[in-house]
């Protein structure tokens, strides 16, 4: 006997698929009683076709829900007492059951009675070969769980009549009285996740769910493709998706587990949104966050939904929980996304190398990839090759070869680096890259007598570095001053074979960029600035040629590339600029040039603000992302630092001399290799000159040339006043720009040359030429080598403070707000003083104790004590924070007299026994060195990192928009 | 590229019209690669880039706000005399023209918290045991604050000396009848280190019960050399405070032994070695004169002798050069030099080396013993604090710089003039000028001239003689420019 069963459709602008899905319930092989229409305010065709077609239609507006639909349909149902249906069949408008549906489904209720909810297998339509669903069901993370392959073919591996979670509402078959007792579908969930909720629901009440793959129902899924939108749906089905999946697991989760299940959902959703942000899904990122906060904003909506639930809790939960994806089963997908990537990339690498390669191959027949690409070919001719491998391909290279020597070499010279380094310029790191975070992040230092001087810019760059090293503050710099010089290198390379090709198609020779990366990767080391410990100046020059790489993409044909360029140009401005802050300045300089330039020449290319826009974004971004340091460093009267080359003071300068030959100089006597090694730069530079063929393009390098050399001659007339004494603006950038515009302009000049090809006299310069090149970089290598380590050493252990025992900063580092004053110097030549604290002056705080403007009451005090010590002074000293005073050899024996002579101190023991301490007895008091918090500061911080996160994302290749299913 | 590409064996005609072309250009481009390398030239060459500076700053000069001088203990009373007492007599004045309280400590005080109250230019005698006393003055007091410890029995005085980063004293003994005690005070309450070399005839010795002594804050270490060193000849001494502050002193003794009882006087310490020492104060009719010289440097010095006379710097026709071995000490009996004709009216003696010596005279008289130390120059007021009542009191005068004025000042105990003298000195030529016996303090100023002086005390008839020179006093102190610094001691 056959059950009576009523056909319930909802539609809403559905005309695309109504006709399709009218023909297929027509052709029901199964007889049923009424099919109850429920249109929601369509704006197209939809009610007059269901007209049409079923006679009755049920219209109620567009705002009105699936299950108020649902209900509304139930509602004009005869009682089942009075001959009503005792089945309701659930069809959508845009599902089409296919003709045996609805009677393979009432033939299984009939064989199977304890089911009260069965539901077809769904297949994709129009493809109508794809499995969508076949059954149901919610991992702990919200995901909706089908158990099958993304795109899988229906071929009947899933043909199981099993008892499943939920069956999708589309060809669902539901008796009604169980429909009726769960009270419908819940109207907190208007389009999406009913079903799942509803099963979970019909689950937790002891009703059984059954799919049957016999039933096949086509299912187009509209709204969640987002090819319909109502207003239910809005734009934002990601939103409503995931809304619905934190609510369904919330209501219907445990009791027990609901705090932890809370936390859970709150942390995996913002881990979520870091995937979608590093996929530049920004707006699925804050659907996904909007959806947690809309769910979490209204605990009473859940409070009551676990009420209603309550009553209806009576199966066992393990009946339940055995319907519900098995736990591991998030994990397993992220394993499966991990592997995903991991898979993809490697195949992308090794199909853009091959395409790379062969590019190149016709572009450049004499290249060393299209020699190979001949071979290769020609082996497939005649027999089957010996497929060389990687150490025969590498060392039948000789620019491979070349370079590995070179990086190696530099490696080997730069291995004072390798361990603990510090001296010079470099102070000790502090114990670990936490250290930095606070630095960056507090607005007031417990340095000296507190100062609200912001930290560096490079601190937030080290901080993140040495995150990423697992916190080891010590291997964050080991990586920077080991590895600047291979990616100086890289750098060099990779621009110098772009600019090659200004110059000919096929590039210039390899031999030729790789001395000119070379000589210019050589500069931050044979300069001096590596063994002077001048981090700054090493990593601007490893960073400037990747800078002046992405600067290259202003001149790309697609607005995408330039927006990105500019991003990207953006970017590593003001990641050079945090190294070498004179950087932006000499960099916005030489835009204002070349635009000033450009306006008469391409005009009209400039209307467009794709052309203008990128450029401008790379000189203004820095100006954002280092908000935090430049905007504090001015209004508390640091501005100095906005122009101080990193690193502990004295700092090398140098002059227009020093400049032209790529030297510092330091306390007057230049510093790093032999002068004379720096001129072979400067010659063929001016040689480049002489060439018509290239001469533009080097001219090009000249006009940088000469924008940098003026912005450094404006640069040098400044002398910065610091409270310690005064010194130049910071010109080491200065120095790198000018040996890069060099090194870039000899090299497009030697290449036009060899393009002229040699005869008689040209073939003697030639050599001459090619003699001082070579000499000019084996030389300064050699250097390195032998005599690079300059005055870094891995003895770091007192550099934090020079002259102060371990053991009183060891007494200050163990809570006590006590420090050491440590005064230098003679009656005759003035004395000069500083405070110590914590660890010490380590990397990244030398800058601010420096640029912090004088404490004239302590200097007063420190006067006092230096004069005419006594009583008060010593106790001044103690509130002041002053634990300890150390007078560092040479000592002034005055001095140390008047402080022997004073009460109130005790001797303490010093290593060097030439130099003198005191304990104050008195106890040290807290000056004010905690507590003070900023918030326009932490404001700028808040922006400083939405802009890093908003750039990185924009920095990355366009995607496209990625596809769930 | 398509023109740059050609090759020679194309048409004639487009070659030229390319060449003209590129001419054209080559002159365009040559004129701006000239501008550019002018800027660039230019530029790097008028950058003319700093390098850190760190501008020193000299000292001011403020009036002194503290100031302490130590009275050296007079040992172990002589007792033979009448008149002597084991403290003898402490004198204390401040030339600064103020009053107030002088705090006394130290093994002399008498009381924890004694002090004695002086007035502009008075001497106040303070009451004291035989212990050093430790005078300290604050504010204004410390300006010119000076002191003087005397006794009788037979006549012995000093100077209260303040605090000196090193000190020399030499003709020392550490024999039987020529012993010396070395007295260290501390006159502050934080510790003090003071090291002590020794100089013998036959080089520097080694104590090392003398390297490194620490003297507690407020306290006097004495060492007998006798019971240190116990050798016969003479010795110097070399004493450097490395840590805190410390006034060293002297106490030389000679005793007989044949006779009873012996003598004993301070000897005045000598801040450096000098190649010029003036000796002023020869007291009449001594038994004995033995110079002393002692030679700290590395290579041998001769010295030479001259005679110091109100009119002139003489050589006597038979003076001795004497020659001192490096790290030694050379002792020269002067009783001919002295009692010879050339010496009728000498009052000092100059001892010239070829390198920096410091010498001592120890000159017996009647049985007492007198210690003659090198004066150093002064340049302006200061004065000596005189026991009242010896038989006669002399202010010698010599080593003029220049042509000058110096006025002798003498007052009585309660601060009254009592005779003001001025003579006029040059180089080579000195004065001595006679001061009435009740003379407590006796002043000089000089003017336009720095000068070298001493106090010659002698007694009558047997009581002896004592010489105490006078030293530039402290008045100012220097206030060191203090400003922030870096970390580093560089720059």
């Amino acid at each position: 006997m056959q059950s009576s069963v009523a056909l319930v459709l909802v539609s809403h602008d559905g005309a695309r698929w109504l006709p399709t899905v009218i023909e297929g319930i027509k052709t029901q092989q199964a007889s049923f009683g009424p099919v109850i229409a429920v249109d929601t305010g369509s704006k197209d065709d939809s009610p007059a076709l269901l007209e049409a077609a079923f006679g009755n239609l049920t219209r109620v507006s567009g705002r009105t829900s699936f299950p108020e639909a649902i209900d509304l349909a139930v509602e004009q149902l005869a009682p089942t007492e009075q001959g009503g249906p005792e089945w309701i069949w659930i069809l959508h408008d845009d599902s089409t059951p296919d003709p045996g549906a609805l009677a393979a489904l009432l033939a299984a209720a009939q064989e199977h009675p304890e089911a009260d909810v069965l539901g077809p297998k769904l297949r994709e339509w129009p493809s109508l070969r794809r499995l969508l669903e076949v059954g149901v069901t919610i991992s702990g993370t919200g995901r909706r769980e089908t158990g099958l392959e993304r795109g899988e073919y229906d071929q009947g591996q899933h043909d199981r009549v099993r008892s499943v979670l939920a069956v999708n509402t589309a060809g669902m078959l539901v008796r009604r009285r169980v429909l009726a007792d769960l009270g419908g579908l819940d109207r907190a969930l208007p389009i999406f996740g009913n079903d799942l909720d509803f099963g979970w629901r019909a689950a937790s009440a002891g009703h059984t769910t059954l799919v049957i793959p016999d039933a096949v129902v086509f299912h187009a899924e509209a709204a969640h493709r987002g090819l319909r939108r109502t207003p239910l749906t809005g734009r934002h089905t990601h939103y409503q998706e995931r809304r619905s999946a934190l609510f369904t697991l919330l209501a219907n989760g445990s009791g027990r587990a609901l705090p932890f299940q809370l936390v859970r959902l709150a942390l995996g959703t913002l881990w979520r949104m870091l995937g979608f942000l590093l996929v530049r899904e920004v707006g699925t990122a804050l659907d996904e966050l909007a959806a947690l906060v809309s769910v979490y904003r209204h605990p009473g909506e859940l409070r009551a939904a676990r009420r209603a639930r309550a009553p209806y809790r009576t199966a066992p939960v393990d009946q339940v929980r055995a319907l519900l994806a098995p736990r591991w089963l998030p994990y397993r997908h992220g394993l499966d996304f991990v592997g995903d990537v991991a898979s993809a990339v490697t195949n992308q690498a090794a199909d853009v190398a091959e395409r790379r390669r062969s590019a190149k191959a016709a572009a450049d027949p004499a290249s060393f990839a299209a020699r190979r690409q001949t071979a290769l070919d020609e082996l497939e001719d005649d027999e089957v090759g010996v497929e060389n491998g990687l150490v025969v391909r590498f060392l039948t290279n000789p620019v491979a070869v070349l370079t590995a020597l070179v990086v190696l070499l530099g490696l080997i010279g730069a291995r004072a680096a390798l361990g603990a380094v510090a001296g010079g310029g470099l102070s000790p790191v502090p114990g670990g890259a936490l250290d930095w975070w606070r630095l960056h992040l507090e607005s007031w230092h417990a340095i000296g007598q507190g100062t609200a001087v912001p930290a560096p810019p490079y601190v937030l760059p080290l901080a993140l570095l040495g995150t990423l090293l697992l916190g080891k503050s010590g291997l964050a710099i080991t990586v920077l001053m080991w590895l600047s010089f291979p990616l100086a290198l890289g750098g060099g390379w990779r621009f110098l074979r772009v600019a090659g090709r200004l110059i000919s198609h096929r590039g210039a020779p390899r031999w030729l960029i790789w001395w000119g990366s070379c000589a210019y990767a050589l500069v931050p080391l044979v300069s001096g600035a590596w063994g002077q410990g001048r981090f700054g100046t090493v990593v601007a020059a490893a960073l400037l040629p990747w800078l002046a790489h992405a600067a290259l993409g202003f001149a790309d044909p697609e607005a995408d590339r330039r927006w990105r360029a500019g991003w990207r140009t953006g970017l590593l401005l003001a990641l050079t600029t945090a190294f070498a802050p004179t950087a932006w300045l000499l960099t916005a300089a030489l835009a204002v040039v070349v635009a000033l330039l450009a306006v008469p020449i391409a005009r009209r290319a400039l209307r467009e603000r794709s052309r203008w826009g990128p450029p401008l974004l790379a000189v203004a971004l820095p100006l954002v992302l280092l908000a935090p340091w430049w905007l504090p460093a001015l209004w508390h009267g640091a501005g100095a630092g906005l122009l101080l080359d990193p690193g502990r003071l004295p700092a090398p300068s140098a002059g227009g001399l020093e400049l032209v030959i790529g030297r510092l100089r330091l306390d007057g006597s230049l510093i790093g290799a032999p002068w004379w090694l720096g001129l072979p730069v400067v010659v063929l530079a001016v040689v480049a000159l002489v060439g018509s063929r290239t001469r533009i393009p080097v001219l090009m390098c000249w006009l940088v040339a000469a924008v940098i050399a003026v912005g450094a001659l404006v640069l040098s007339q400044l002398t910065l006043q610091l409270a310690a004494g005064s010194t130049p603006a910071g010109n080491a950038f200065a120095m790198i720009a000018l040996q890069g515009a060099g090194v870039v302009a000899a090299t497009l000049g030697i290449q036009g040359l060899l393009l002229d090809g040699f005869s008689g006299l040209r073939r003697v310069v030639g050599a001459v030429l090619a003699t001082i090149a070579v000499v000019g970089v084996a030389g300064g290598l050699g250097w390195f080598v032998l005599d690079g380590t300059g005055d870094l050493t891995g003895d770091t252990s007192t550099l934090a403070h020079p002259g102060v025992p371990s053991y009183m900063l060891a007494e200050a580092t163990r809570g006590e707000t006590g420090g050491v004053l440590v005064l230098r110097g003679s009656v005759e030549d003035g004395l000069r003083y500083v405070v110590e604290r914590g660890e010490g002056t380590t990397l990244g705080t030398d800058e601010i104790a420096a640029t912090t403007p004088g404490d004239d009451a302590m200097t007063a005090l420190v006067a006092k004590l230096a004069a005419d010590p006594d009583d008060a002074v010593v106790a001044g000293l103690a509130k002041a924070g002053i634990s300890y005073v150390v007078l560092p050899s040479p000592t002034d024996h005055v001095v140390a007299e008047g402080i022997d002579a004073s009460g109130g101190v005790t001797q303490a023991s010093t290593a060097d026994p030439a130099a003198r301490a005191w304990q104050i007895d008195a106890r040290a008091v807290d000056p004010g060195l905690t507590g003070h918090r900023s918030w326009p500061r932490i404001a700028l911080l808040v922006v400083q990192f939405a802009v890093i996160v908003l750039a990185l994302v924009m920095c990355v290749p366009s995607l496209e928009r990625r596809r769930t299913r | 590229m398509s023109h740059a590409d050609h090759r020679p064996t194309r048409p004639a005609r487009r070659e030229r019209r390319v060449r003209r072309q590129r001419s054209g250009r080559f002159e365009m481009t040559m004129v701006v690669a000239v501008v550019l390398v002018i800027v660039v030239a230019g530029a790097l060459a008028l950058d003319r880039s700093g390098s850190w500076s760190q501008p020193t700053a000299g000292p001011a000069t403020a009036a002194l706000s503290r100031a302490a001088v130590v009275c050296p203990p007079t040992g172990e009373s002589s007792g033979s005399d009448e008149t002597a007492t084991g403290a003898g007599t402490v004198l204390a004045a401040s030339l600064g023209g103020a009053s107030g309280d002088l705090s006394v400590s130290g093994d002399g005080a008498t009381g924890a918290d004694q002090s004695v109250s002086v007035d502009a230019d008075t001497p106040a005698e303070v009451e004291a045991g035989s212990g050093s006393v430790v005078l300290s003055a604050r504010g204004d007091l410390a300006a010119g604050l000076v002191a003087g410890r005397s006794t009788r029995g037979p006549l012995a005085a000093t100077d209260c000396g303040a605090p000196t980063a090193e000190e020399w004293f030499t003709g020392l003994g550490a024999g039987a009848v020529h012993d010396s005690t070395l007295d260290l005070t501390n006159p502050n309450s934080g510790a003090a280190v003071v090291d002590v070399t020794v100089l013998t005839r036959s080089g520097e010795v080694d104590v090392s019960s003398l390297r490194g002594i620490a003297v507690p804050g407020g306290s006097t270490r004495s060492f007998d050399l006798l019971s240190l060193l116990h050798r016969r000849g003479m010795i110097a001494l070399h004493t450097v405070v490395t840590r805190g502050e410390v006034v060293a002193s002297v106490r030389d003794r000679s005793t007989h032994l044949t006779g009873k009882g012996g003598s004993s006087e301070w000897l005045a310490g000598q801040e450096q070695p000098a190649r010029s020492n003036l000796l002023l104060g020869l007291p009449d009719n001594a038994s004995s004169s033995t110079l002393t010289i002692a030679n700290p440097g590395e290579n041998q010095v001769t010295a030479t002798l001259k005679l110091v006379t109100p009119s002139a710097v003489l050589t006597p026709a038979d003076a001795p050069e004497i020659s001192i071995a490096p790290s030694s000490v050379v002792s020269v009996d002067l009783g001919d030099v002295l009692s010879g004709d050339a010496a009728e009216d000498a009052y000092g003696i100059e001892v010239t080396g070829s390198g920096a010596v410091t010498a001592a005279l120890r000159t017996v008289r009647a049985g007492d013993l007198a210690l003659t130390t090198p004066s150093a120059q002064v340049s302006a007021r200061t004065a000596v604090l005189t026991p009242v009542g010896v038989g006669t009191k002399q202010v010698l005068l010599a080593g003029a710089t220049g042509v000058g004025v110096v006025t002798v000042v003498s007052r009585a105990a309660d601060g009254s003039e009592l005779d003001s003298t001025k003579v006029a000195i040059k180089q080579q030529q000195g004065a001595v000028v006679d001061v009435p016996r009740a003379a407590a303090m006796v002043e000089i100023e000089p003017r336009r001239t720095r000068v070298a002086a001493s106090v010659l005390l002698a007694g009558r008839g047997r009581r002896g003689a004592a010489v105490v020179p006078f030293r530039e006093l402290v008045t100012a102190a220097e206030v060191p420019s203090v400003q922030p610094g870096l970390v580093t001691a560089g720059g």
